[in-house]
């Protein structure tokens, strides 16, 4: 594990122009800032950690990145451009990946948060949709090779919801992995995967990596952030509480675990801590004093 | 355009592959020819009780017969239907009897009769609905008039070559119409009345579900990091106008089918065999299809674009409903020649318009200048309304709540946003 992530730094150093760059993003929803001024950026072919607890705005941030959010200020973009789907251009980076070299814009996979699928639509017409959508060039084949190495090959026929939660997410998965994205981004994609599953996922992840694909991933899994990621971003309070590669923002924090210091950022063991507190007594009388936002 | 037509092929196959769509396709079309099947028969009722004479003793007859041809006597002889007939001297005052009221029937033999072997049935509108035939009783005057001349050629006359031409005074009395003119006027309104009516009564309801799918069933990010949210609207609208063209088609061979055995084999009154559509009023009518129909979509994705879930959506697409459909509570109103300022106003009014419209070509008197502003108000707010929900739709594509930032929905685009 070790000798393979210092591959990849070395991969990441040499290409000056990021890839994802976020600047001054804000945004606000109904008045309340979600969004302060965040900026960041990911290199290209490198896999970045966005991290932050319940609520901090990470899924938000991915949204507006993707278009789907409008920022209040503040720019997102994608290889130099707002991303826009299927937008024909000239890629402003040199394409040096071993994705397929003849692809004339930048494909995106983006595996959201809210997991939805055409519930009445069979697996395999649910993919070929997509897949044509994503221009795949043998949708047919990449379709079955696909579904029989994650184990669903008998459900090629099955409606979607016959399926169980997990299988829809390898589904998911599969049209978000399709034609080899330039930039995939996964939105805690182990959240509801049984360990093996979960070693797939990694594998998967381990071999688009290995293909030049730059990853954003959003986890509440620290292992899996320590274990994959080149760079962390921190998000508390609508700004960044932490950035940088995994190694530097633990010295920064002197502390040895990302758990220890996602913990100390959001206030564990401090005086304002809830922790302290008992949860599950007197849930039934009104509060005594009114409490911040955290 | 190719994710458009992607789009397109996607919803169009997912649907035609349901049981449900072919069903519906199949249950309109069946109770429209089964209403339509009631109406004739109600219609053929009252035929025949005019001919059996109950219904033409209460009708008074009159009639103008200018070469002196019916025989007197046979007025006497025949039944008690034909005993009140009243004798005019001149045809303008039959008319004008007719148009008074005086008179609900009036038969007028012109001069030229025994060349022509024609005669003309003057009504009033509400004595002569299009199933009506009021041609029984003169035919029986003639038939014994013919009988009682010896000349076999005159007799076969009567039976064979007469012609009867019924002739509708409208409500204004000043425009006699020819009953077959008026079909064909009134056929091509119907018909995009009726074309109108079923587009929005089935396919609004499918557009909205249609549209709110994503955005229920949480696909939205998925779909649109695939395509634009324009694409993707588009490409619904477009598949509804196929599924359109599917329910239209099945719609319309079963009645084609009916109208050609019809003809062929059925004894139907000579003023419906030759109906010749009028190229103009066919034209008018495919416009108002088409711009309604694109006002009603326009409606339906503001709306969608607006609600959470596909019952919202529903519940709020039958409110469209109203205003669309309320014009039918007028419709005394629009059957007037004479000006009436809320008939305008129904007319321009895009929520209004689309059935105003019809029902104003239907009763022979829409103005030229009135269509064309229809018309425009119908395209022009269309327009507005894609152009705006198309904004509110991306914006709003995953909010999955009722809450609603209106102020940020329809604000300027930052130019860093798609
Ligand atoms: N469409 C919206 N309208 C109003 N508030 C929103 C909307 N989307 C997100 N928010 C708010 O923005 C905040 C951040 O949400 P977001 O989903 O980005 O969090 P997150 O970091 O992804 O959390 P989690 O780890 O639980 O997924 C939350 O407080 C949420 O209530
Ligand atoms: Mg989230």
């Amino acid at each position: 594990m070790r000798a393979q992530k210092s591959t990849k730094t070395a991969k990441t150093t040499d290409t000056a122009t990021p890839f994802v760059k976020v600047e001054n993003f804000g945004i606000t929803f109904a008045g309340k800032t979600i969004i302060r001024d965040l900026s960041f950026e990911v290199q290209k072919g490198e896999i970045f950690g966005l991290l932050g607890s319940n609520g901090s705005g990470k899924t938000t941030t991915i949204r507006a990145l993707l278009g789907l959010y409008e920022p209040d200020q503040g720019s997102l973009t994608i290889d130099g451009a707002p991303f826009s789907p299927n937008t024909k251009r000239p890629r402003a980076t040199s394409s040096q990946t071993a994705n397929s070299p003849q692809k004339t814009h930048i494909t995106v996979g983006y595996l959201p948060e809210e997991r939805g699928l055409y519930k009445k639509e069979t697996v395999y017409d649910t993919m070929l949709y997509f897949a044509k959508l994503k221009r795949l060039k043998k949708p047919k084949i990449w379709i079955k090779n696909y579904l029989s190495r994650v184990g669903l090959a008998d459900n090629l026929k099955s409606k979607v919801d016959q399926l169980s939660q997990g299988m829809q997410q390898k589904v998911q998965l599969g049209i978000t992995i399709m034609n080899n994205p330039d930039l995939l981004i996964l939105d805690e994609p182990t959240k509801g995967f049984d360990p093996v599953n979960r070693r797939l996922l990694m594998q998967i992840i381990h071999e688009l990596h290995e293909k030049g694909t730059t990853i954003i991933l959003i986890t509440h899994y620290m292992d899996e952030v320590e274990r994959l990621c080149d760079h962390i971003l921190l998000l508390k309070d609508g700004i960044a509480h932490a950035y940088g590669t995994v190694k530097d923002v633990k010295s920064d924090f002197d502390l040895p675990t990302l758990d220890d210091i996602f913990l100390r950022v959001y206030g564990a063991n401090t005086e304002h801590n809830h922790n302290f507190e008992r949860i599950t007594d007197n849930l039934d009388q009104a509060p005594q004093k009114p409490k911040g936002d955290y | 355009m190719r994710n458009i037509f992607l789009v397109t092929q996607f919803e169009v196959i997912r649907s035609i592959k349901k049981l449900s769509f072919w069903l519906m396709a199949i249950i309109i079309p069946i109770f429209l020819i089964a209403y339509i099947f009631a109406a004739a028969l109600v219609g053929y009722n009252t035929e025949e009780s005019l001919s059996s004479g109950t219904k033409t003793v209460d009708l008074r007859l009159g009639i103008y017969d200018a070469p002196q041809y019916l025989e007197i006597y046979s007025f006497e002889n025949e039944r008690k239907e034909v005993q009140n007939l009243q004798q005019f001297d001149s045809e303008e005052q039959g008319i004008e009897a007719v148009k008074n009221r005086e008179l609900d029937v009036l038969y007028v033999i012109p001069d030229n009769f025994v060349d022509s072997h024609k005669v003309s049935i003057y009504t009033k509108p509400d004595h002569n609905s299009l199933f009506d035939d009021y041609s029984h009783p003169i035919s029986t005057l003639l038939d014994a008039t013919a009988k009682s001349h010896v000349d076999q050629t005159d007799y076969n006359v009567i039976k064979k070559d007469l012609n009867y031409t019924p002739v509708v005074l409208d409500a204004d009395d000043d425009h006699v119409v020819d009953q077959s003119e008026r079909i064909s006027e009134v056929i091509a309104p119907a018909i995009g009345l009726g074309v109108f009516y079923i587009l929005i009564v089935v396919f609004s309801n499918r557009l909205t579900v249609s549209m709110v799918e994503e955005k229920e069933n949480r696909i939205s990010e998925l779909i649109l990091t695939s395509v634009t949210p324009r694409q993707l609207i588009a490409g619904k609208i477009l598949s509804l106008l196929i599924l359109c063209l599917i329910q239209l088609t099945v719609l319309v061979v079963p009645f084609l089918v009916i109208y050609f055995y019809a003809i062929t084999n059925a004894d139907i009154p000579a003023e419906y065999r030759n109906i010749s559509l009028d190229p103009i009023s066919l034209l008018q009518s495919l416009t108002l299809v088409v711009a309604s129909y694109f006002f009603v979509v326009a409606c339906c994705v503001l709306i969608s674009s607006l609600v959470p879930t596909a019952k919202d959506a529903s519940s709020f697409s039958a409110v469209i409903f109203i205003p669309v459909l309320a014009p039918i509570f007028f419709i005394s109103l629009f059957a007037s020649k004479t000006p009436i300022l809320l008939v305008d106003i129904l007319c321009i009014c895009p929520f209004t318009a689309p059935v105003s419209l019809f029902l104003r070509q239907l009763f022979g008197h829409l103005p030229l200048t009135t269509y064309y502003i229809g018309l425009s108000t119908l395209i022009i707010s269309s327009i507005i309304i894609i152009y705006y929900a198309a904004k509110i739709f991306h914006r709003n594509a995953l909010n999955t709540s009722r809450k609603l930032d209106l102020k940020k929905l329809l604000s300027e685009r930052r130019e860093t946003w798609q």
